[in-house]
């Protein structure tokens, strides 16, 4: 039971941090902040979970080893599907987007055509490429573009998972 | 009494999940195979926690015990398994499709090339014709409409949190 509560106590502390943040002033690197706000949590609880291992406090209140273990895996699962939710969240999806804008025509529907003129494509190019060099995944030299190290390593990450899974779909 | 046991089943389940995915991925040649393997590898990896859980079920305090440990051990595998859907995913991100243009450029790309490289009106097409296919739209005598599905629901839900978090309804107003 303490794992539980524990878990989602820390989870929704980290939760009312990146509320109280946000609802002040929304961070220009948001996924980069909430990732920092959920490690600052987990270092706090680490931090208690030394007490009450070692009872420094003499508290009446101990958890093993085990059960620390057990709350931080509760913990980084929780956190690392709300950041990867939050990707959504902070970049528009075009599969999403495009649904909501079915969304509001309604009944009528809406012709192909008008739909893609609708959606802005040249926006979501710029938006992406911005936050490409931003999250330093790629460089602008001079007006020209080269990955850097950590776009490279993330490019074969994928493309090498890719292989094992034997897809040769074009990608995006 | 809680020991290292009790965490071995959700990261078995994940462990499998991830084996069976990769394993019909390879093996199947149907056409939705990637959508098919993440349902089945999921499948397969929840039964594993469940008998995993049910090994170490006799090593609990409690009934009641038992009945948190395994509510968080399943939600400790979904959390990874949404995870490890997510980097399966980034095949389909357009982040990553940018970075494969550069990638595969013989000289450094310019912005224009780039966005010609990029080809978004084939792009957004191609994920028109996937929400069909997926059943998550309609498409009726060359009108498009949308569908009362999860992916809406999900669709909504995602709008309702941005305009929460964000103060935006997208992320170019």
């Amino acid at each position: 039971m303490k794992i539980f509560f524990i878990g989602f106590f820390l989870f929704c502390l980290a939760i009312s941090v990146h509320l109280f943040i946000w609802k002040f002033r929304i961070p220009d690197k948001q996924l980069a902040s909430l990732l920092n706000v959920f490690f600052f949590v987990f270092i706090l609880w680490l931090g208690l979970g030394i007490v009450f291992l070692f009872d420094i406090k003499k508290l009446e209140f101990t958890l093993s080893a085990a059960e620390i273990m057990h709350i931080s895996l509760l913990y980084i699962s929780l956190s690392l599907s709300y950041v990867a939710a939050y990707s959504t969240i902070e970049a528009d999806s075009p599969s999403l987007r495009i649904n909501m804008l079915l969304l509001e025509k309604g009944e009528s529907g809406i012709d192909r055509q008008e739909l893609l003129s609708s959606l802005n494509m040249e926006q979501f190019f710029a938006s992406r490429v911005g936050r490409l060099v931003e999250d330093k995944m790629i460089k602008d030299i001079n007006g020209v573009y080269v990955l850097d190290t950590k776009g490279m390593i993330l490019m074969n990450v994928v493309l090498y998972y890719r292989r094992i899974l034997k897809i040769s779909e074009d990608l995006g | 009494m809680i020991s290292y046991l009790h965490i071995l089943p959700p990261v078995s389940g994940l462990m499998t999940n991830a084996i069976c995915q990769v394993l019909y991925c390879r093996l199947s040649s149907k056409q939705k195979k990637l959508q098919l393997s993440v349902l089945i590898g999921l499948g397969i990896g929840f039964i594993s926690v469940l008998l995993f859980q049910y090994l170490f079920a006799s090593t609990s305090d409690s009934l009641l015990d038992l009945g948190f440990l395994c509510m968080a051990n399943i939600i400790i595998y979904i959390g990874l398994s949404f995870c490890y859907f997510g980097v399966i995913g980034l095949g389909l991100s357009l982040r990553i499709r940018i970075m494969d243009i550069i990638n595969n450029s013989s000289l450094h790309p310019s912005y224009e090339y780039l966005s010609h490289k990029f080809n978004a009106p084939s792009l957004f097409e191609r994920r028109i014709e996937r929400l069909i296919n997926g059943g998550q739209i309609r498409e009726v005598n060359g009108k498009l409409y949308s569908v009362d599905s999860l992916f809406m629901r999900i669709a909504k839900l995602n709008a309702i949190i941005k305009k929460f978090l964000t103060g935006k309804k997208s992320e170019f107003d």
